[in-house]
């Protein structure tokens, strides 16, 4: 079964199906008022037109009607249904004066419904099905297979009143029902659009408050903080009075803390804005070395009095790339910090940056305990770490590196990895050396409270 | 003596920033909200102000504005000083302090930093 009849299967389509069956339905008894009527007037071919047409249609629908309320071979059902009306149709053309019928403009009705209830597959489909079944019928009429009807009305014949009421019947029957229908059906899907929006705009805003809390909070996080390293800042300068060098290093070891403490409020904001679609990117000329410079000596604070070894390896005579410098800058950090934390003392971490091909690779590489082959997937979704860092008890909400993961898509990159469990761990980021990334990017990440719960969520209670 | 006007909400920020410019010599007045940031620049006539972006009733920007606005004013070096969580916001508000303030200080605070950047509004620097 072609894809667009298989999609009409689909639930938001249901009502449409329904109403077909309906509208069907309605147009079948109405023939049958007619096959009436044409008897009462003494109309043969028309009688036995209307007759047909209700018989079969009778039949055809009601398998469409059990197949939609049985949930059973719903196209199917409707796929016969569909066909037998152009089938029907041509056949009582035939009757009632083949290309001279009256009934001829119900084509277009067919087609009209067809285009309002279905898709556009459907719809030329069928076209070409009434094309070919109306064509049928003329070739068998002009080659003698089928003999001719008699037209009742035809020009030099004054039409029976009988005719004429029954024909403006047939055409109020084909003409109205399907427009009924189809408005109806037309109303209900707005409905539903409208029911749509609204929970689509709740959504988004408390997507939106959601952020805006996170964003506040945040604020209202790194305020301490600035104060705890500000003190430790003007005690060890002497501000209160003489410092000894053991406290000069208690206040260098309480500035380290509240700097750890930083950067991890700082990581929340940052995955807050990514999963809220804020990040954008500025691409311009990147030099590396001052980079990978910039960014080792920025987080040597990290290794603290770990006796780790930070080194860092950067090719000879790179040539600048064009990418976005402060998130480049901000993947290497998380990458080496990363490192850093799973690094036992007297490990090295090494930061590497070469060109290979179109790419520039950005490695760190470290002597740590690695990362188990079933946990590289997971280590980039958000508040994630692998198996053996939630036994070990390693600290962190494992936010560095679901960030690596969105800085990296945003910036047209690659990150690979190669580990070896105890023996340690290489991150490879993949930068194009010309712009390939977005502007901005609309990273959604599928929000880890339920919807019930989003919905309900409001930050001033 | 220099006079130095400390507008800060949070107390503690309030305090290093007193006790440190005390230590090197300037004489510290301190307001805590935006309003009576203004009521102390007209009472004290300070050197120089230090004015906190993030304050309660009246923005730091709304601060600095008004101030600069006043004939008194016109001459006072104003630094402002706004957390900042990376570079792409810093260089943003760069942009839009520059226009207003004579200068800006990122939260944390780089202590020699800020010492320079006092003596330099001040004339002081060699």
């Amino acid at each position: 079964m072609p894809g667009f009849v298989a999609e009409m299967a689909a639930p938001a389509n249901r009502p449409k199906l329904w109403f077909g069956v309906w509208s069907g339905f309605a147009i079948t008894v109405g023939f049958a008022a007619l096959a009436v009527a044409a008897a009462l007037f003494d109309l043969t071919p028309w009688r036995w037109a209307f007759l047909w047409l209700v018989s079969v249609k009778l039949l055809t629908n009601s398998l469409a009607w059990l197949g939609l309320a049985r949930d059973r071979w719903v196209m199917e059902t409707q796929s016969i249904n569909t066909i037998a009306d152009v089938g029907l149709l041509t056949a009582a053309i035939y009757f009632t004066g083949g290309p001279y019928s009256p009934l001829l403009s119900t084509y277009v009705i067919i087609i009209a419904v067809l285009s309002l209830l279905t898709n556009l597959g459907v719809t030329i489909l069928m076209a070409g099905f009434i094309v070919l079944s109306f064509s049928t019928m003329l070739i068998l009429m002009t080659t003698g297979v089928l003999p001719p009807t008699p037209i009742p009305g035809s020009p030099g014949q004054i039409p029976s009143i009988g005719y004429v009421l029954t024909a403006i019947a047939f055409c109020a029957l084909v003409v109205g029902v399907p427009a009924f229908f189809s408005a109806a059906t037309l109303r209900l899907l707005r409905t539903k659009e409208s029911e749509i929006e609204k929970r689509t705009a709740l959504l988004i805003s408390a997507a939106t408050q959601r952020s805006q809390f996170v964003a506040s909070m945040t604020h209202e996080l790194r305020t301490p903080i600035h104060g705890v390293q500000g003190l430790a800042d003007v005690i060890a300068a002497g501000v209160y009075g003489p410092v000894t060098d053991k406290q000069k290093d208690a206040c260098a070891a309480i500035k380290r803390s509240a700097q750890s403490l930083l950067a991890l409020v700082d990581d929340v904001l940052q995955l807050t804005r990514a999963e809220a679609g804020k990040i954008d990117a500025r691409p311009g000329p990147v030099k590396i070395a001052e980079l990978v410079e910039r960014v080792s000596e920025s987080v040597s604070y990290m290794v603290g009095t770990k006796k780790l070894t930070l080194e860092t390896k950067v090719e000879k005579d790179l040539l600048p790339i064009t990418s976005d410098e402060r998130w480049l800058a901000h993947i290497l950090v998380n990458l080496i910090a990363n490192a850093v934390k799973f690094t036992p003392e007297g490990g090295r971490v090494t930061v590497s940056a070469s060109v290979s091909g179109n790419d520039l690779v950005l490695c760190v590489e470290d002597t740590g305990i690695g990362i188990a082959e079933e946990d590289r997937e997971r280590i980039f979704e958000p508040f994630r770490q692998g198996e053996k860092g939630d036994e070990r008890g390693y600290g962190g909400v494992g936010l560095g590196l679901a960030l690596v993961a969105k800085l990296v898509e945003l910036l047209g990159a690659r990150v690979e990895l190669e580990s070896e469990v105890g023996k340690g761990s290489t991150f490879r980021v993949l930068v194009p050396t010309s712009w390939k990334g977005r502007r901005t990017a609309t990273l959604v990440v599928p929000p880890r409270v339920p919807t019930a719960e989003l919905t309900r969520f409001d930050p001033n209670s | 003596m220099k006079k130095i006007l400390v507008v800060e909400d949070d107390p503690v920020n309030s305090m290093i920033l007193a006790d440190f410019l005390a230590a090197n010599g300037y004489e510290t007045v301190a307001a805590s909200s935006g309003p009576e940031g203004i009521e102390r620049f007209e009472q004290d006539a300070p050197d120089l102000m230090l004015v906190d972006v993030q304050l309660p009733r009246q923005n730091g920007f709304e601060v600095v504005r008004e101030i600069k606005s006043r004939p008194a004013g016109k001459t006072t070096p104003i630094l402002l000083m706004s957390a900042v969580y990376n570079d792409r916001d810093q260089s943003s508000r760069t942009v839009q302090l520059g226009t207003l303030a004579d200068g800006y200080l990122s939260k944390p605070f780089d202590l020699v930093n800020l010492l320079s950047q006092v003596r330099q509004l001040l004339g002081e620097t060699k």
